[in-house]
């Protein structure tokens, strides 16, 4: 087979952006995810969330004309599942993993009954046009990485961007050490004056903000269109990646990209290779992507050693019985 | 311990919600569905001399119309084999042959289909049409036990039973004829194609594209790719863009068409629309649509079980010669067809159609 076509000069500039636009999605709301999971709160609806987001975005920026309203929108149902997720598992305290499924259950139905109602059955279903890419002046022109970096969607920069933020709440404001201290101790953390369950439900709504904003990059700048289960189950991929990441926003955006081109990577070595034609199953192919992650994930957490998962991550959060109010 | 009781009735609300929005969607079509014809709500012997007879005149509308149900495996709406389904008994209803009923069955395991379809062997429909290849299981098991009932399922291969027919999806034949067209089109010889899977009914339209295209451009070549998912529209479409980076310029799709539309959009490409006519999707980019014309396939069904020769159960195989598939042309297609590729189109047409010669069927190794 050709290996120039899949890794020569001039075909790895289409590689990483390809696998850039195929990380976005995923590693948005895997970094949402992370904030989330440190908080102690395992936001299994992240699917929910990433569909409620795509169909949301959709129906604003089909309706609006505006790309950024259906960002706005898709962000706000992205929030209102995270929402939905919130009461039931910090105000009610109930399984958080039931949660979970049942509202990636009823997003998958909700929004796919959605569409159908507003637009029926058709030979035209409804399309815009996606975001075009945004050059930034200087740094876009600098040859190769200009080109992957600076030459992309004004939603990747934004992307981006929100995850730095996560990082830098994270790490370095007092509601980040809020957040930590919450997933691992929250006894501890009630004690010291933390309202456990607003930090908790604060979380939940960033969990929301990115998962909502990643359905809207998927939408908005790459597909302009909307279908039944579009997001394909990249919510729970996002939730593998946390575990990849070890629960640190950027090693966890760094396991999107590794997913994310390691798929566009599957997809040219499937095209230049000749594909069934080899004899080589297509499912190798497909199943590449996981393999190494699966291996970097192994190899990271035996290089690593210590054990990163927050202690508390999936348990609700009572007071002790007689500190409480009632 | 009172929250952990509100909270459990909350989340039994939630998954209320779940069954709602699914089960309420499918009694909403019972409800609309019978309302197109006048028939189930009158008794058979007042039928004819009030509602049917006033509306039509044809001597064959005298009978009463085949009761049908058809199950399909995702939206109606979802512009590919569903829709295709539905419009096929949507033709049919309208000309007043057929009662229908359509049912969304989106799980597909045995016991799942069997919950589906009791009811409708309950309510004496007469032909059950299970739109899809995984439904199989589940019809064969349940046919045996009602004899009268005529089954059909969308096995593809001949799998039939005494009251389960099954039908064919030749659509290696208009991928071929359209490839005819793909390879005098092609500046690089290089054809692009995707599939969901590899499964026999799409290996051989993908590879079906490539053939044709040789009538015209012997050395023409295709790159196949499988995306190992009949969903993910974003992946697909990076499959179409890395393909394009390698030379395709046509593209033909076999289930994945969304995404390979996009991606032939963005490439600047060209594409064959699958199953319903898409060139609404990217007029400038789609050159001609596979259609699957169902309506032939099912009507055939439908007047075998009126006139009592249902049974023994038959493969029904309607294809390009029979109209039960054929290509429609784009006329707003952004690239020149050449007068040479056209004319070697309509020839094959009128080969396969005159019935001397046969589209070969490419299985994988």
């Amino acid at each position: 087979m050709d290996w120039a076509a899949v890794l020569g000069a001039g075909a790895l500039i289409p590689l990483l952006n390809a696998g850039i636009r195929l990380a976005m999605p995923t590693g948005l709301a895997a970094v949402g995810e992370a904030l989330c999971q440190r908080a102690g709160v395992l936001n299994l609806s992240l699917e929910g969330i990433l569909l409620s987001g795509a169909l949301g975005s959709f129906l604003g920026a089909y309706y609006s004309g505006q790309a950024w309203i259906g960002v706005i929108a898709g962000v706000g149902l992205g929030v209102a599942v995270a929402a939905l997720m919130a009461l039931l598992s910090v105000t009610f305290k109930t399984e958080q993993v039931i949660n979970g499924i049942v509202i990636v259950l009823l997003a998958g139905g909700a929004t796919s009954l959605a569409y159908e109602k507003l637009f029926g059955v058709t030979t035209t279903p409804p399309r815009f046009d996606t975001l075009p890419s945004l050059k930034i002046p200087l740094l876009g022109s600098i040859p190769g990485v200009g080109a992957v970096l600076f030459d992309q969607n004004a939603l990747v920069y934004i992307s981006i961007l929100a995850v730095g933020a996560v990082w830098w709440v994270l790490y370095r404001t007092r509601f980040g050490l809020s957040v930590r201290a919450v997933g691992e101790r929250p006894d501890a953390a009630d004690a010291a004056g933390v309202n456990v369950d607003r930090i908790r439900w604060c979380a939940l709504l960033v969990s929301g903000v990115m998962g909502g904003l990643g359905g809207a990059v998927l939408i908005v700048a790459q597909l302009g269109l909307f279908r039944d289960n579009i997001t394909a189950g990249r919510g729970w991929v996002a939730i593998a990646l946390v575990i990849f990441g070890r629960w640190s926003p950027l090693r966890v955006m760094g396991g999107a990209l590794l997913f994310g081109i390691t798929d566009a990577l599957q997809l040219r070595i499937q095209a230049a290779g000749g594909g069934v034609e080899t004899g080589v199953p297509f499912e190798l192919f497909q199943a590449l992507p996981y393999i190494v992650t699966i291996a970097v994930v192994v190899a990271a957490t035996a290089w690593a050693r210590d054990d990163a998962q927050p202690k508390s991550l999936g348990f609700p959060y009572e007071k002790e019985a007689g500190t409480r109010e009632d | 311990m009172k929250h952990r009781r509100i909270g459990a009735i909350a989340a039994l609300i939630a998954f209320g919600v779940v069954a709602a929005s699914c089960g309420g969607d499918s009694t909403t079509t019972t409800a609309a569905a019978p309302s197109t014809t006048a028939a189930p709500s009158t008794t058979a012997a007042e039928a004819p001399s009030t509602t049917t007879a006033v509306v039509t005149t044809a001597a064959a509308m005298s009978e009463e119309p085949v009761k049908v149900a058809l199950i399909i495996g995702s939206p109606r709406n979802d512009l590919g084999w569903s829709q295709a389904g539905y419009e096929g008994v949507k033709v049919l209803e309208e000309e007043g042959l057929i009662d229908l009923e359509v049912v969304e069955a989106l799980e597909f395991e045995t016991s799942a289909v069997r919950r589906v379809l009791t009811p409708l062997l309950d309510e004496g429909f007469d032909l059950i049409i299970a739109h899809s290849f995984s439904y199989g299981d589940a019809v064969m098991e349940v046919a045996p036990e009602y004899p009268d009932v005529a089954f059909a399922w969308a096995g593809g291969f001949g799998g039939t039973a005494e009251n389960v027919a099954d039908y064919d999806q030749p659509f290696h034949e208009a991928s071929y004829l359209a490839g005819i067209l793909a390879g005098g089109v092609s500046e690089t010889g290089v054809l692009g194609g995707t599939a969901g899977f590899d499964i026999p009914v799409c290996h051989a339209m993908l590879e079906g594209f490539v053939l044709g295209a040789r009538e015209v451009n012997p050395g023409a070549s295709l790159i196949s790719t499988y995306i190992g998912s009949w969903v993910d529209v974003a992946l697909t479409k990076e499959a179409v863009l890395a393909q394009a980076e390698q030379g395709a310029d046509m593209f033909v799709t076999c289930g994945v068409d969304a995404g390979t539309i996009e991606g032939a959009r963005e490439s600047g490409g060209g594409v064959l629309g699958y199953v319903v006519d898409q060139s609404s999707l990217a007029p400038e980019n789609i050159f001609g649509s596979m259609v699957w014309n169902l309506s032939e396939t099912f009507r055939l069904m439908a007047q075998d079980v009126r006139a009592g020769t249902f049974t023994p159960a038959k493969f029904y195989s309607v294809g390009l010669a029979d109209n039960g598939l054929y290509v429609k042309l784009n006329d707003g297609f952004g690239k020149d067809i050449p007068a040479d590729a056209m004319a070697k189109y309509e020839e094959v047409l009128a080969q396969v159609q005159a019935g001397e010669f046969e589209i070969p069927f490419v299985a994988a190794e």
